[in-house]
């Protein structure tokens, strides 16, 4: 476990995802840190194949995410929470029928399996979706690829988009 | 100077050694995102009990940034690639369905001023969590909103969607089963 958490493989993602993230930041691109890793290991990644980041890099970024996002928590986030309960529970009920929309549309329209389809178009979390197909009779590869493309291209595209967009606003 | 150093040391390791704790319980637990969700109610309770008495400097947010973006970039590989290429007519259609969702509602959210747009977006959009929360944090959003926001969608999805499942198992089983009149009719 030791070995292949230092790997000459994962020191060289983490350095290609350090040098990505910094000079993005240098640049002072919006949530340059994210972006710059991302695009960067997964250069490095695509070029030379192989296993990912070990799991526990992942977990501590969430520890380190968790504990910022944490420290800077008011009881105003509780507030807006309760605050926007109503709207929220709408926006989660048009998200489950659209949910069950997809889930029929993979079928009809790609011949996909029902159970398949469910859980390519469940609008979970990569990790805990993933984690179930794993465990259920579905075409695993298929549902854990549609999830993480929609991360990767969320991450990779969506995000400068979005930052940009919300700039242009503000501006 | 050396004053402010000594002092933001000091913060950094209370505040990551909560955290880290915070994790490590919220891991054992089993919550979902378990880690982030862990350490950000552990350090949240304690700036709360402490009346935010500690702070930590913005190289740490960076740096989860970086760790978490590498773990995101170095699955994308030859083999997802190729597997993009053999399903890339379904993989489209679900991921525009649910990005687009997503997007539509977080703008409704942020319109009918329910929300800061900023927070709706990031919210509402399904990316990783921790991605979401890195990116929304950075910009000065509300980062235990979102996260909480996709806690929430979360366990609507995941308590949904054996319930699912089962009613299509139900159904797959039924459509197979012979009408009772045929059964062992000679």
């Amino acid at each position: 476990m030791r070995g292949e958490l230092a790997s000459g493989r994962v020191l060289g993602l983490l350095a290609a995802g350090l040098a990505g993230g910094l000079l993005l930041t240098a640049l002072h691109v919006p949530v340059g840190g994210l972006l710059g890793a991302v695009l960067a290991s997964g250069i490095v990644a695509a070029a030379r194949p192989g296993p990912a980041l070990p799991r526990p890099y992942r977990v501590l970024g969430m520890a380190v995410i968790g504990t910022v996002a944490g420290a800077s928590a008011a009881a105003g986030s509780l507030r807006s929470l309760v605050g926007a309960a109503i709207p929220l529970a709408g926006a989660l009920v048009v998200l489950v029928a659209v949910w069950l929309l997809l889930t029929w549309v993979l079928v009809r329209w790609f011949g996909l399996e029902p159970l398949t389809a469910l859980y390519a178009a469940a609008p979970g979390g990569l990790s805990e979706i993933s984690s179930l197909a794993v465990d259920a009779p579905v075409h695993t590869r298929l549902v854990i690829t549609i999830h993480l493309a929609r991360v990767v291209l969320l991450v990779v595209a969506g995000l400068p988009l979005l930052v940009w967009w919300l700039e242009l606003g503000d501006g | 100077m050396a004053d402010g150093l000594v002092s933001g040391v000091r913060d950094a390791a209370v505040l990551l050694g909560v955290g880290v704790a915070g994790a490590w319980a919220g891991v054992r637990l089993r919550l979902p995102f378990g880690a982030l969700l862990g350490a950000l109610v552990a350090v949240a309770g304690l700036q709360m009990v402490t009346g935010d008495a500690f702070a930590l400097h913005g190289n740490w947010q960076l740096a989860a940034q970086i760790l978490i973006g590498t773990a995101v970039g170095s699955q994308i590989g030859r083999g997802l690639l190729g597997d993009l290429r053999a399903t890339v007519a379904p993989t489209a259609v679900a991921v525009a369905g649910i990005v687009g969702t997503g997007l539509v509602l977080g703008l409704a959210l942020g319109w009918l001023g329910t929300l800061d747009r900023r927070d709706a977006l990031f919210g509402l959009l399904p990316g990783g969590v921790g991605e979401m929360t890195a990116a929304v944090t950075a910009l000065g959003g509300d980062g235990p909103l979102v996260a909480a926001i996709h806690l929430v969608r979360l366990l609507a999805v995941l308590s949904l969607l054996p319930v699912f499942a089962r009613l299509l198992l139900r159904r797959r089983r039924d459509h197979r089963q012979p009408p009772d009149d045929d059964r062992g009719s000679p």
